[in-house]
């Protein structure tokens, strides 16, 4: 299934730097654009390498429902999200439906390096309400850095394609008087 | 199971805690035999490495038998005896595919400090800080080690632990400092700092072909293993201007190569340096780097400075101008272990090296405390500690 491209890159990124929140982090993976695409393709695979989503339900091809954690609290965000841009092996990008709570879109491009020097995952991210003020249960769902957030997640994608595994200390021995474990992310 | 847990600057406990359990699918779990005390965790034990935790467990150097084995690993078994380097490796990423192991892209898993204090995170290392990963280390019966796969060297079982531990780290640690010198016939190595990474850095020197080795040093014992055991020229720091006599030694043009084995912590005679050591201790300095300002001072046009020393932070007072000047090449960073384990198993089975010649204690785990503070202190000749009879 293929949309024809609506924006060019260069319109996507200026009407999600209008938004509240932007985004923007890129991560090479020795992986082809194909693989990229397709795990990506499927939303139920974020739940592989993304701390925050608490779950995420496809209702179509394009359509599906993502769940988010928030940082402090039960409360959770969510909204309905739609693909409007679908150019396969290279670039996806997709914004909440109508009538969500919050205005969310995003995109992310393969672009594959010469020389088997991996596929460049560039990904744009962009948050914000109808009414334009960020609310505390956004920025809870965001955290400090929804910039640091992406990167660790998209470090995390490409410890799965590279690795087969995510590295982690969770769960190993300490000395009897640790304060705490230090985590990757906010969440 | 036992283990010695760093508890705060110059304060480390050995502790019971829970044993390591397989939390990846690429994860080994090792029975610990040896493992050894590195000069590098002294930078731990003083304080100057940023993001330690209480209770993170020490040790990087440490070898043993297998186990337990994750699902994954296909190419070892238990009851195999292996040495696992200091550096985690996922095997399989863009720099581990260069054989630049230290460098790995996948086995930080707290890449964050290090992404925003240096641009990029290296990879993990066992029991040195959370900027490497916050890894439990292997002074314990006990270490869970992530990509079982990739990094453990598998040794002949009837060889002694003694012989072969060295692999973990300052071995290969001194092996790839000389090879980053580049050593051409004829060529003059000079030395700074004979403790273990510097003695192992002399005697790869000699390995690869020097047709001299200079070492610098202050500590009478090293200076005598530096000269006696490995036959290198020394020089001891106290007693001589360095710069001046390397080169009168070497004819006025210099040492083709020098190599800081000494690294952030340097001690030194000159005024800068105990202007340093005056900063490093109020944290208006990182580091102090006497022994590299030497190095690049003494070191001849053309020539490469290379460093294993250990450097954290930012420097004062490098001759920048200097190295500019004379066309010198730096070759630095943390030593990729597993591409030069093979080659050096095979000089010490062949007999062409035996690296315990530097041992001067070995001592039960529950000493640990007090083998820190002897270590740190240079006190009782000590030059290296290993640590046996665990369990």
């Amino acid at each position: 299934m293929e949309k024809e491209p609506s924006v060019t890159p260069e319109e996507q990124k200026q009407r999600l730097m209008d938004k509240g929140v932007y985004t923007e982090e890129a991560v090479t993976i020795l992986a082809s654009p194909r693989e990229l695409y397709t795990y990506w393709r499927d939303p139920t695979h974020f739940k592989f390498f993304t701390d925050q989503l608490e779950s995420v339900t496809p209702i179509s091809e394009t359509r599906s429902h993502w769940v988010w954690k928030t940082l402090k609290g039960a409360k959770t965000v969510e909204w309905d999200s739609e693909i409007i841009q679908d150019i396969p092996h290279s670039l996806i990008s997709w914004q909440s439906v109508e009538g969500s709570d919050v205005f969310h879109s995003g995109s992310v491009e393969f672009v594959e390096l010469p020389y088997s020097r991996g596929t460049m995952v560039k990904v744009k991210l962009a948050y914000d309400l109808p009414a334009g003020k960020l609310t505390d249960l956004l920025e809870k769902m965001l955290g400090e850095s929804p910039h640091r957030n992406l990167k660790i997640n998209l470090y995390k994608l490409r410890e799965l394609f590279e690795a087969g595994e995510i590295a982690t200390v969770e769960g190993q021995p300490a000395g009897n008087r640790r304060e705490h474990e230090t985590k990757t992310a906010l969440h | 199971m036992k283990a010695v847990c760093w508890e705060g600057t110059k304060k480390v406990e050995v502790q019971r805690v829970p044993d390591p359990e397989i939390l990846n699918p690429r994860d080994i779990i090792v029975k610990i035999t040896s493992t050894a005390i590195c000069g590098s965790d002294l930078h731990l034990y003083d304080g100057v490495i940023p993001s330690m935790q209480k209770g993170d467990i020490l040790g990087h150097e440490f070898m043993g038998e297998i186990v337990e084995l994750g699902p994954s690993v296909k190419n070892l078994k238990v009851g195999d005896k292996v040495v696992v380097p200091f550096n985690i490796s996922c095997g399989h990423c863009f720099f581990c595919g260069r054989q630049e192991y230290s460098l790995c892209d996948n086995s930080n898993p707290k890449p964050e400090l290090a992404d925003k204090l240096y641009g990029h995170s290296g990879g993990g290392l066992f029991g040195y800080s959370h900027m490497y990963g916050g890894y439990a280390g292997g002074q314990a019966e006990f270490a869970r080690v992530p990509f079982g796969d990739v990094g453990p060297l598998v040794v002949p079982k009837g060889i002694d632990d003694d012989k072969v531990l060295f692999l973990s780290d300052i071995f290969p640690t001194g092996y790839m400092a000389a090879v980053n010198c580049n050593i051409q016939p004829g060529d003059t190595v000079a030395v700074w700092g004979c403790g273990p990474v510097g003695l192992f850095s002399i005697a790869s020197a000699f390995l690869l072909g020097a047709e001299r080795v200079i070492a610098i040093d202050n500590v009478p014992k090293r200076l005598q293993l530096a000269s006696e055991t490995l036959k290198a020229e020394v020089l001891n720091y106290d007693e001589v201007d360095v710069t001046e006599q390397l080169n009168l030694m070497t004819g006025g043009r210099g040492p083709d190569a020098c190599i800081d084995a000494v690294g952030l912590e340097a001690h030194g005679t000159d005024l800068y340096s105990k202007y340093e050591e005056v900063k490093m201790g109020v944290k208006l300095a990182t580091d102090r780097p006497i022994a590299l300002r030497q190095a690049i001072q003494a070191c001849r046009k053309g020539g490469t400075v290379s460093i294993p020393g250990v450097y954290g932070g930012f420097l004062d007072k490098v001759p920048m101008g200097a190295a500019f000047a004379k066309g010198l090449t730096f070759k630095m960073g943390q030593t990729h272990v597993k591409k030069y384990m093979p080659i050096l198993l095979e000089h010490i089975i062949s007999g062409r090296i035996d690296p315990s010649f530097l041992i001067t204690h070995h001592i039960n785990i529950e000493d640990a405390p007090n083998a820190y503070k002897t270590f740190h202190d240079k006190a009782d000749d000590c030059v290296k500690v290993v640590i046996k009879n665990m369990h």
